[in-house]
């Protein structure tokens, strides 16, 4: 897993619970890594599983919870950090249809071995489905980056988690405020061109 | 959520515990992420440098190809061009990109097109059609169809070497024809030639037994009983003018005779040559075959040259006797075109053949007065159908088969010495064996 999101975690910890909670989560965890993480490099999945047992335990929150709140705190973050990328994605149902090509961008640009989830959108009448795919199986943490992008759009998005088998999971999202997210889309265009 | 330890509750020292940590965790990540950053940068650069090896390498294959080379878009129109491109339409680079390839290819049309090549024309920007033949294949993407990339080879000097190899084909078959017609005529002008020496006797023998008669008749006329019948005789002899007969007749004969043994020295100087012998390496006097070369050549110089001959003491050389006179022919027949190319009018032209012993072998020198071969082309002139001369006048086979057999075969050598404006000496040398 990628260090950039071990540190917004980190940030999540920091900025929601205080610097020395998070220390405290760090010294109350054994992880395989020795060194300090870093955005850039790549670090067993396991070594964050272990970092957010030992915070839920902690904290007192629930593993569902957290990844939630966590999805929801590190959508922006990662947004902010590929500006160019979100750029040409207008709205929330925009940014779901690119979502594949922005993530594999992203990740593989760090990584070329790497093996990230993947995220295949499906138009629907009503809305979208999000088929998710990854061996980790962290679906409460797509509930929470959905909520993040809601946030980030300032759109609203009913989504719903209707079927999973352990590493696949299917979403099923509708956009309320599409035609607003539309006309600005269409208004965004019109300012470029 | 709740937590059990507000940030305001931490004391100082505690605090500073906190900070001191992450300090020397963010020294540590700094020392991470230069080294990071230098791998990456040197990663990056040997891929850099990888990348523009690559395309300096293919950029290097497009510009040496000696095809045209002309990318489109999916609407056909050109997106980039390469190889020949701009030497075959005379172009530029600019001028070509962006316009459509109908304005550049020209597709044969199958069903009315008469030549043997099938394909297209490339149109030059002075209008000229260059004879290409295409090759086009697709340029996708992982999920869909960029464009086409076209391969157009010209095809103007392969059709000219297909042209002058039928022309060639057509030769050997007359050639073989020839062969044949001299093995034909050859039995009946041997049967001629002895009929001819037996009229020639049988005349002689009669124009005796006609001056026996002619003293007879003169007798005959002193005798009164015989002297009209002599006189008759006289008319007869006076009518069929048997003086000039007794003088002509044996010149006639002498005529035909020369006649004959011209023929059959042409015929078999022909089946000697059309049958050189299956290839086979014997020892042969060089001398013997330039002549019996010249005497089936006669017909190529006699009306444009005067050949003379300065055939020296030379040893036999092991040769293909067949491939040595084709190689006299091809150079006399060439001297003897060269020579009429620059004949003044009514003027004749010279080719000179000297024979003499160098080193261990035998040299043979072919000299014309034909101007010379003009700079421009000394470098191509053994090349295989190469040729400055009309069409049916040449294959362009003759000097590259010449110096196949000279070089290659018989290990000799094949030199080539220009006078400007004078002539050009063929210098063939062939080792004893």
């Amino acid at each position: 897993m990628k260090g950039t999101i071990f540190n917004t975690f980190e940030a999540f910890v920091s900025d929601t619970f205080g610097e020395e909670v998070y220390e405290d989560i760090l010294d109350n965890t054994t992880l395989e890594t020795t060194e300090p993480i870093v955005g850039p490099g790549t670090y067993p999945a396991s070594d964050l599983i272990a970092l957010v047992t030992t915070a839920i335990g902690i904290l007192d929150i629930s593993l569902d919870t957290a990844l939630i709140e966590f999805g929801k705190y590190a959508f922006p973050k990662l947004a902010q950090s590929i500006p160019d990328l979100m750029a040409g994605l207008h709205g929330a149902e925009s940014f779901f249809m690119g979502l594949e090509s922005v993530i594999h961008t992203e990740v593989r640009k760090l990584d070329a071995e790497a093996n990230p989830a993947r995220f295949t959108p499906e138009k629907t009448e009503d809305g979208m489905l999000l088929h998710y795919e990854s061996p980790l199986g962290l679906f409460p943490l797509v509930t929470g980056f959905i909520e993040g992008v809601s946030a980030w759009y300032d759109e609203p998005i009913e989504h719903e988690m209707i079927s999973s088998d352990g590493t696949n999971a299917t979403f099923k999202l509708a956009f309320p405020a599409s035609t607003s997210a539309s006309q600005r889309e269409n208004e965004a265009l019109a300012a470029r061109s | 959520m709740k937590h059990s330890q507000p940030v305001a509750e931490v004391d100082t020292d505690e605090r500073t515990g906190v900070l001191e940590k992450r300090l020397q965790r963010a020294r540590t990540k700094i020392e991470l992420l230069e080294g990071m950053i230098e791998e990456k940068t040197r990663n990056l650069y040997l891929a850099q440098e990888e990348v523009r090896q690559k395309g300096a390498f293919l950029e290097s294959i497009l510009t040496s190809m000696p095809s045209a080379v002309i990318v489109t878009d999916l609407e056909d129109k050109v997106t980039a061009i390469g190889g020949s491109t701009s030497l075959l339409t005379g172009l530029t680079e600019q001028q070509t990109i962006g316009r459509s390839v109908a304005d550049l290819v020209a597709e044969h049309d199958q069903a009315d097109d008469q030549s043997p090549w099938r394909g297209a024309d490339l149109i030059a920007a002075d209008g000229t059609l260059v004879p290409v033949s295409v090759a086009i294949s697709e340029i996708s993407s992982e999920s869909a169809t960029d464009g086409r990339v076209m391969v157009l080879t010209d095809l103007t000097e392969q059709q000219e070497m297909e042209m002058q190899l039928r022309h060639a084909q057509k030769l050997e078959s007359v050639g073989q024809m020839a062969a044949g017609v001299a093995h034909e005529i050859n039995t009946p002008i041997q049967f001629i030639g002895d009929s001819v020496t037996f009229l020639g006797e049988a005349i002689t023998d009669a124009l005796e037994v006609l001056s026996a008669y002619e003293e007879l008749r003169e007798m005959a006329e002193g005798q009164p009983e015989l002297k009209a019948k002599a006189l008759e005789l006289a008319e007869i002899e006076e009518d069929a003018d048997v003086e000039f007969i007794r003088e002509e007749a044996p010149r006639s004969i002498e005529r035909t005779h020369e006649g004959v043994r011209r023929v059959a020295k042409i015929v078999a100087a022909m089946k000697q040559f059309s049958h050189p012998g299956g290839g086979a390496m014997s020892p042969e006097n060089i001398n013997d075959v330039i002549e019996t070369a010249l005497t089936v050549a006669t017909n190529e110089f006699k009306y444009v040259a005067d050949v003379n001959l300065e055939l020296g003491e030379i040893p036999n050389v092991a040769c293909d006797r067949g491939d040595i006179g084709q190689v006299v022919l091809n150079l006399v027949v060439n001297a003897a075109h060269a020579i009429e190319e620059h004949l003044e009018p009514g003027g004749r032209g010279a080719i000179d053949i000297v024979t003499r012993p160098v080193n261990d072998g035998v040299e043979i020198a072919v000299r014309d007065s034909g101007g010379g071969v003009p700079e421009e082309i000394r470098a191509r002139i053994f090349d295989p159908f190469f040729t400055t001369k009309a069409p049916g006048k040449g294959t362009g086979q003759g000097l590259s088969i010449t110096h196949s057999l000279i070089v290659d075969k018989h290990k000799g050598s094949l030199d080539l010495d220009v006078e400007d404006g004078v002539g050009s000496t063929f210098r063939i040398w062939i080792p004893v064996g």
